[in-house]
């Protein structure tokens, strides 16, 4: 840049145009990324609705007007018909087996109604079809119609409410997460209660009670290592920890339960969640105690406070709201944790809610691991609606422990 | 403590030769052949491209946030942030599987791109660890004194400017122990590499065919019916050493880093 003092800065030479450009430029580079970040980040969200909601084809096995002719519904056949059907198209071992549950006389005419289309119609699933092909594509399933005659198509909420009550099924139509969510719910709560009181208590340790050594910094040093390691990890130590080597107490065969597990249960599960989040929860916790002004040590020692009515009578309750921050840190982590569900034995397929700490269990994350590979595209479908239910679950439990920790600030003042 | 705890697991077969295990392009433990070549080299692959996405997206990112934008978008931006790292990754798994490898496919091509490929999980990687780049650099640049920016703004330079040349430098420690950690993240990741990058270790260099990474490997073994004392059920936990190691020594690094930066900084 040619410059003389007494030139006027207007005349000097300079560079200020490609300056400029380079600010533009990068301006738009900027822009550009901005954009990208956030259309990734908008479009995993939409494309989980996208799956959970959409037309589907279906098919039925037998069709209505082959069972009653004349009726345009089963609405409109009678208990004792509807009975009819039921001893003549069932196979007598099923017949036998609902008998022994409640006699098909004695049923109300809407559960025969209720059993002749699922098990007679028996509709199955034979397309289905995203929420955007649904809305934008209306000309494909229209096509398809056209092909194959004899299917209904319907719109098809696949997270409604029976599904949140049904256990698992192979059809798809009936499918449900209720072992999946009492699983998630259990799991989650066997690791916050081992790991919350253990890991507060190894915080106010390091922080209160141990002094500064080298020690000290060698387990402090530990304990972010551990935070950091990947969970897959943390899965195949609960595996040979709990899993194996300890399944007399996990499976319960050790208080004469008889379940005959072998050890992947949801203790386990839930023992193995709460050693995963125990390092970041001593971080945190330790974190919450040293963030406390000396002041109030010094207070409380100059009226003859001993060290545990310091700790536990006013530091304690000072940052109480600060523990539930780590409770909801812990909670976060620990809600969508899906691999070391996988590697302690979440099972692929049960159909029963878990019976006690010691039986098999299932879990939401896990569930939708495993449907996510079904052959059949319907099971993505419900994969979907699952992920949806662990979301709200996960914002829910959040938005609780938030409010509650307003409270408590709010109590202090 | 606890790190005495976690060698408990770590037994591996005394079959295989260490020489094979590292440099061997097979794994096919059945079969008795150890190489961990294949699936070492799709862990790489996954995570370098997811790093390729998300180290200068996230930075620029940051760098908006940093600098351009006003406080109140900034206080709404900083939660959402959070929440997206707070989202289970299974969400981002199923992404990748149900849209973008289909997106893949039929804009290269369905011979180019096989339905389960480790380019979609490395960008699905890369998407997930997004907000995490971007929030550990919005720190390291924040960590830079304000003066860094102004000064140069007094002697005429434009803010890009002042930028490039003065405050991203000084970042660079701290966008370096950025990167390490958003490393050792990805390389840990399992259940997106599981769900779209495929099974069946593979060594390839080509991110549009399936792979199995190191952690692909483990779940699928055992999320089987492997029997203790199988030679399967043994690999699980050598890969899962391996995979200790390795991010014990990124994490160390990244400590080690973070530690000096401090030093220097202060």
């Amino acid at each position: 840049m040619s410059a003389d003092i007494a030139t006027p800065l207007k005349q000097r030479s300079s560079n200020n145009a490609p300056r400029r450009a380079f600010g533009v430029v990068r301006s738009v580079w900027l822009g550009l990324a901005a954009t990208v970040g956030t259309f990734f980040l908008v479009a995993l969200f939409l494309s989980v609705l996208n799956s959970a909601y959409g037309y589907v084809a279906l098919q039925n096995d037998v069709e209505l007007e082959e069972i009653a002719p004349d009726a345009q519904s089963l609405d409109e056949l009678s208990a004792s018909i509807l009975e009819g059907i039921l001893r003549e198209r069932l196979s007598s071992g099923l017949i036998r087996r609902l008998d022994t549950e409640e006699p098909l006389s004695e049923r109300s005419r809407e559960e025969l109604a209720e059993l002749v289309a699922e098990r007679v119609i028996d509709p199955q699933v034979v397309e289905s079809w995203s929420l955007a092909e649904s809305l934008f594509q209306r000309g494909t399933v229209e096509q398809y119609v056209v092909e194959n005659p004899g299917v209904d198509i319907t719109f098809r909420t696949w997270l409604n409410a029976e599904f949140l009550v049904s256990q698992q099924s192979n059809d798809p139509l009936d499918a449900g997460i209720v072992s999946a969510l009492i699983g998630t719910l259990l799991v989650i709560t066997i690791a916050l209660v081992v790991a919350m009181p253990i890991g507060i208590a190894t915080g106010i340790f390091l922080s209160e009670y141990a002094r500064p050594s080298a020690l000290r910094t060698i387990v402090q040093i530990n304990i972010q290592n551990l935070a950091a390691i990947p969970p897959v990890i943390y899965g195949l130590l609960g595996h040979a920890l709990f899993v194996r080597f300890g399944s007399p107490v996990t499976s319960g065969s050790i208080f004469g339960a008889q379940t005959g597990t072998d050890g992947r249960t949801v203790l386990s599960a839930g023992l193995t969640l709460g050693v995963l989040v125990l390092p970041v929860i001593i971080i945190n916790a330790q974190e919450a105690f040293a963030s406390i002004p000396e002041r109030f040590r010094d207070a409380a020692r100059a009226v003859g406070a001993s060290k545990t009515q310091l700790v536990f009578g006013r530091l304690l309750p000072h940052v109480s709201d600060r523990i539930v921050t780590v409770a909801i840190l812990a909670l976060s982590r620990v809600i969508g944790e899906t691999t070391p569900l996988i590697i302690v034995g979440a099972a692929t397929v049960i159909a029963v809610n878990p019976s006690s700490l010691f039986a098999q269990f299932t879990a939401l994350p896990s569930q939708i691991y495993y449907w996510s590979f079904s052959p059949q595209s319907e099971f993505q479908r419900l994969a979907a609606a699952a992920i949806l239910v662990l979301l709200a679950l996960s914002l829910g439990l959040n938005i609780f422990l938030v409010l509650l920790r307003r409270r408590i600030q709010h109590a202090k003042g | 403590m606890f790190t005495v705890t976690q060698s408990l697991p770590f037994f591996t077969n005394p079959e295989f030769s260490l020489w094979e295990f590292l440099t061997g392009p097979a794994w096919q433990p059945v079969a008795g052949r150890f190489g961990i070549l294949p699936v070492l080299t799709a862990t790489l692959m996954t995570v370098a491209i997811g790093l390729l996405f998300a180290m200068p997206v996230g930075t620029s990112c940051a760098i908006i946030l940093a600098q351009y934008t006003p406080q109140p978008i900034r206080n709404t931006i900083k939660p959402v942030l959070e929440v997206a790292a707070g989202i289970p990754t299974i969400v981002y798994g199923f992404f990748a599987l149900h849209y973008l490898t289909p997106l893949l496919r039929s804009t290269l091509g369905r011979e180019l791109v096989s339905t389960y490929n480790t380019f979609s999980a490395g960008l699905t990687i890369g998407v997930l660890v997004l907000p995490l780049v971007i929030t550990m650099a919005d720190d390291a640049f924040a960590a830079v004194p304000d003066h860094y920016r102004n000064a140069p703004l007094g002697v005429g330079a434009t803010r890009a400017e002042a930028f490039r040349k003065v405050v991203r430098p000084a970042a660079r420690g701290g966008l370096t122990s950025v990167l390490i950690v958003v490393a050792s993240r990805a390389i840990g990741e399992s259940i997106i590499v599981s769900l779209a990058a495929g099974s069946g270790p593979n060594l390839t260099l080509n991110p549009f065919e399936s792979a199995e990474t190191i952690t692909g490997y483990i779940l699928r073994i055992a999320r089987g019916e492997a029997q203790p004392g199988t030679v399967d059920y043994t690999s699980i936990f050598a890969l899962g050493l391996v995979l200790f190691v390795i991010t014990l020594a990124l994490n160390t690094v990244a400590t080690l880093l973070r530690a000096r930066h401090r030093r220097l900084s202060s």
